[in-house]
């Protein structure tokens, strides 16, 4: 059982493969932890990127408003023409997008390999 | 636990009533997720049966609802009215704010044999429950708020609230 400071803590990193920015999220993204994600991904966006790979594997937590954070950056992502790709959900997050129907909004591959040839 | 006071306590009996966790919070985001984290931690750690992200994700609903629409008294419709932006600065603002942030949000979580019952409360106005039930259309579950309450329904077994409308209630039953 991991201890409660380590599980509610995001970790994000990012890196560009063919033109593509591959974002890794690690760990939880919930009203405690979506300010830091918005910022730093609005970063990209302002810096001209417009096309995202959203790599969740290691995400293990999401809740409304990190959900709500997503439709918020997919809806700036769409203003500047770009794409945005989920890949790799674990199988409780992948759960949850269908529940609230957000896969209709936001693809969801099962590979981050996938993700990026659907860009192509 | 980081800005949230903790009470566990523990009776010897192990069929009924056995864990009982009162935990209260300031109005901050951190301390909501905080506290969290630890209840379901202190179940889990217990031993108790059941799905953690299933709890968590609950009690995280539940807590940020306490905590923006009750202490806070951040009105859902400024999201439609000024903007996604404006409705998280005002958040900001007001947690920097004694006056609204010094208000406390109250988890009270039991564990029996065959369910766990919780109650979380804040120090808002409350609000019509019965108004906003009435209006809600199962299709229109796209909007911030309906996703939080689309959440909370598909993982509790029962839910209710007092009359003022600041305290919510809920149990998940436990697995066989």
């Amino acid at each position: 059982v991991k201890d409660p400071e380590e599980r509610s803590k995001m970790e994000l990193s990012h890196e560009k493969i063919k033109g593509i920015v591959v974002v890794y999220l690690k760990g939880s993204l919930s009203i405690a932890t979506t300010e830091e994600f918005y910022s730093q991904v609005s970063s990209l966006l302002d810096d001209g990127e417009k096309n995202f790979v959203f790599h969740i594997s290691s995400l293990d937590f999401i809740d409304s408003t990190g959900l709500g954070t997503l439709v918020r950056l997919t809806k700036r992502i769409k203003e500047k023409n770009g794409e945005i790709r989920l890949a790799e959900p674990q199988t409780h997050i992948k759960e949850m997008f269908e529940l609230i129907r957000m896969d209709k909004v936001l693809p969801i591959d099962k590979t981050k390999e996938e993700a990026l040839e659907a860009f192509e | 636990m980081n800005n949230s006071n903790g009470n566990v306590e523990q009776t010897g009996h192990p069929c009924e009533h056995f864990l009982r966790i009162v935990y209260e919070a300031p109005s901050r985001r951190k301390a909501i997720m905080s506290l969290s984290e630890s209840a379901a931690f202190t179940v889990e750690k217990m031993g108790v049966e059941t799905d953690f992200n299933r709890l968590k994700l609950v009690l995280m609903e539940v807590l940020t609802n306490a905590l923006l629409y009750g202490n806070l008294d951040i009105p859902s419709s400024l999201r439609d009215s000024q903007g996604e932006d404006a409705f998280w600065e005002l958040v900001k603002q007001r947690e920097e704010d004694e006056a609204f942030s010094s208000k406390k949000i109250i988890l009270e979580l039991e564990c029996a044999s065959y369910e766990i019952r919780c109650s979380v409360k804040d120090q808002g106005e409350g609000f019509n429950w019965r108004e906003y039930l009435r209006s809600k259309d199962a299709n229109d579950m796209e909007g911030y708020h309906e996703r939080g309450i689309l959440l909370i329904l598909s993982c509790v077994d029962s839910l209710s609230w007092n009359e003022k409308g600041n305290e919510i209630r809920f149990t998940i039953e436990l697995n066989e």
